[in-house]
């Protein structure tokens, strides 16, 4: 039978370059067809799509695809990114202009002629999917949009995932290029849900992801028993929400998904930078936080009985325990970055104010900024459980004996790693590098911490293993090891990185490793530093062993 | 393949013509299936891999081998001497000469990879494949396939509407 054959036969699927047609060596037909679904479910959707028009036998073949994608961003053209990228570059040089203002105009109507062509190839999709018997199997949607106030098209994607297909797995990502767009305009549409979802057996939702979303997203009216659409999951990953947000979004979100144990709040804007979280009968077990802004904020768990592991990063963000009997294993990457603040009100917090926590078993503390911001309180926090603790990427130009305040605060650590972060030309750092009566130093005194001759007596006698990654052998870090040996009745092993990186194992596990051979040290450093730790009146009671790599 | 050290445990593995290849457990364990089995206890003597000759199950061995990755160094004084960029970069080259095979060849290692689940082995297979109907236009993919449109033009109008996205 002779069938025309029209424009769109003649165009590549993925529009690339290389063609390499001609080949003629891979002649999928003779394959069975649950073996081109093997290779069908490995495409992307749009091409995999479009298999179903070779022939009839492959009509029904994507039917069956586990992943669908819709991203509004795989139809714009090459031409679209080119401006964007002009865009950027103007911006950086000039700032606005009306230069920027042509830009984002052009910009403006591809971004909707995107929209376009994805609304219609929805509506022409799902409209389809009605008559597909039995239905779809979906396990992944993922939608990227552009902001909109028409949620029509997406609300019914969403209903038919979550609810026809048995979707497990959805991603909804507003993206907004250069904040064009103004405010996020798009929410999650639950209570649209609830109503298509009445007939439905088993909601599978387990994963889902929103971006950029409107605050009301999950806006909760206590009235009301939470969203079906939420009763399975198990984890949520809000990302890039408004700066307005109110606080109570994020703690209605705990409520209104029960079975929740996995929570991660990414870039969220959240009003005062302050979360207070009451949920005895919440099962999340792992919590991130990154609240933007650059003040102080605070988090209060009141009560959240399962938590096991948690995440903070951003700006410092002051934690209050309550009722989190099972957390033992915290992670803080903070940042403050005070440097256009005048020396005098720098800010300056004490340790307790984040870790004041006795059931914590493993820490990581990944403190930044050009200058140190903690200091020891009078009431030093509790860590009676602490094993194994990790201060990752410590900006060289802190003073490293800061970590003795975490010593004294965990009388059971065994392991202690510290990563000194690589910033060869900074001048601020040099300072470390003189010895103590140096000119320069009264300078910079008030960023070396000044150690009582009475706290010669600390003594700590669990610790067994040390390691320093980037130890340059700088009097400062010599004087910590001399102090670690002499105060440490345990230690066994001190190793001692010139180079040397960590080996992330997610967010709350990690391994040190020494660098490649050609970064180790050269035998004359290596006698050199281990003469200054020895020092000329060698400590003899010393049990510990130095390693140099 | 492996060669046989002190201390590691070994796995037979026979396939279906008789052939019996023992490995590592850490490298037959690459395999999804067959690291279900061990774990479940049901591998105590010799796996049967059923529906893999010998000549294919040997170069998916011989895949497994490559990519077990080498053991985790633990604690600080461990040292790791490879740069990982390096490794992925070698194991690249490796694979690309490892996959100029025929097709019966390649579409028999597809299925190998699918039954015995090891996502890389299947990932690089079928990346061939995918290649091939990404990059081209449905006229060369029918000609590929040996496949006739048959669809009636009002017939390739709803099926091009319920797939529109595809032609955005």
């Amino acid at each position: 039978m002779a069938t025309p054959v029209s424009v769109f036969d003649h165009q590549p699927l993925r529009d690339r370059r290389c063609l390499r047609a001609a080949r003629g060596e891979d002649r999928l037909g003779s394959l069975p067809d649950d073996m081109i679904h093997l290779v069908l479910r490995r495409l992307d959707t749009r091409s995999a799509l479009a298999t179903a028009t070779l022939s009839r036998r492959w009509a029904r073949l994507p039917c069956e695809l586990p992943v669908l994608d819709f991203k509004v961003r795989d139809v714009l053209p090459e031409r679209y990114r080119r401006y964007l990228r002009r865009r950027a570059h103007v911006a950086n040089l000039c700032g606005a202009s009306i230069k920027i203002q042509k830009l984002d105009l052009l910009l403006g109507r591809y971004e909707r002629r995107g929209m376009r062509s994805l609304v219609a190839s929805l509506a022409g999709f799902l409209d389809a999917d009605d008559n597909i018997e039995p239905h779809r199997r979906v396990q992944r949607v993922s939608l990227e949009i552009f902001p909109t106030h028409n949620p029509g098209s997406w609300n019914r994607l969403i209903a038919t995932a979550i609810g026809r297909w048995g979707v497990e797995d959805l991603e909804v990502i507003v993206v907004n290029p250069d904040a064009r767009h103004g405010a996020a305009s798009y929410s999650f549409p639950h209570r649209y849900l609830d109503a298509h979802l009445a007939d439905v057996g088993e909601v599978k939702l387990k994963s889902l992801k929103l971006s950029n979303f409107a605050p009301h997203a999950f806006g909760l009216d206590a009235n009301l028993p939470p969203s079906r659409a939420f009763s399975a999951l198990a984890m949520l990953v809000l990302q890039d929400m408004p700066m307005s947000t109110p606080r109570r979004v994020y703690e209605g979100v705990i409520l209104a998904c029960p079975a929740l144990e996995v929570l991660y709040l990414m870039s969220c804007g959240c009003d005062r930078r302050c979360l207070v979280v009451d949920a005895p009968g919440s099962r999340i077990k792992e919590l991130l936080v990154e609240l933007t802004g650059d003040t102080l904020g605070m988090i209060d768990l009141r009560a959240l009985p399962r938590l096991e592991r948690l995440t903070c990063t951003g700006a410092p963000l002051q934690l209050k325990f309550g009722s989190v009997q099972r957390l033992a294993r915290l992670n803080l990457t903070y940042d403050e970055d005070a440097s256009t603040i005048a020396p005098g009100d720098r800010n300056m917090y004490t340790l307790s104010k984040f870790m004041d926590l006795p059931s914590l078993e493993d820490l990581v503390i990944r403190f930044t900024g050009p200058q140190m911001w903690v200091t020891p309180s009078r009431s030093a926090p509790q860590l009676g459980k602490l094993k194994r603790l990790r201060v990752a990427d410590m900006p060289p130009s802190w003073d490293i004996t800061w970590t003795r305040y975490l010593l004294e605060a965990a009388p059971f650590l065994d392991t202690l790693h510290i990563h000194v972060a690589v910033d060869d030309d900074d001048a601020a750092s040099e300072h470390l590098q003189q010895a103590p009566n140096a000119p320069r130093w009264g300078a910079v005194a008030s960023k070396l911490i000044r150690w009582p001759p009475s706290s010669s007596e600390f003594k700590h006698r669990r610790l067994r293993e040390v390691a320093v990654c980037g130890f340059k052998g700088t009097w400062r870090q010599v004087h910590f090891v001399r102090f670690l040996r002499r105060a440490c009745t345990a230690l066994r092993d001190v190793v001692l990185l010139s180079h040397g990186r960590v080996r992330e194992k997610g967010l709350w596990d990690w391994e040190t490793l020494a660098a490649k051979h050609e970064c180790q040290w050269i035998e004359a450093e290596r006698r050199s530093v281990m003469r200054k730790i020895e020092g000329a009146n060698a400590i003899a009671c010393c049990t510990s062993r130095i390693v140099l790599r | 393949m492996a060669t046989r050290e002190a201390g590691k445990k070994m796995i037979m593995l026979k396939s279906p013509d008789g052939m019996e290849f023992e490995v590592e457990e850490a490298v037959a364990m690459e395999s999804q299936t067959i690291r279900k089995m061990i774990e479940d206890d049901c591998a105590d003597t010799a796996i049967l891999i059923p529906n893999i000759n010998s000549k294919i199950l040997s170069r998916v061995i011989e895949y497994c081998n490559k990519h077990v990755p080498t053991t985790g160094a633990t604690g600080a004084a461990a040292s790791d001497t490879v740069a990982p960029a390096a490794l992925a970069e070698d194991l690249k080259i490796w694979d690309a000469e490892f996959i100029k095979v025929n097709r019966a060849t390649r579409f028999d290692l597809i299925q190998a990879a699918s039954y015995l689940n090891i996502k890389g082995l299947l990932d690089l297979t079928s990346q061939t494949t995918i290649d091939t109907i990404s990059d081209n236009s449905l006229e060369e993919i029918r000609s590929f396939l040996s496949t006739k449109n048959d669809y009636l033009p009002e017939e390739e109008q709803t099926i091009r509407r319920e797939n529109q996205w595809a032609f955005q």
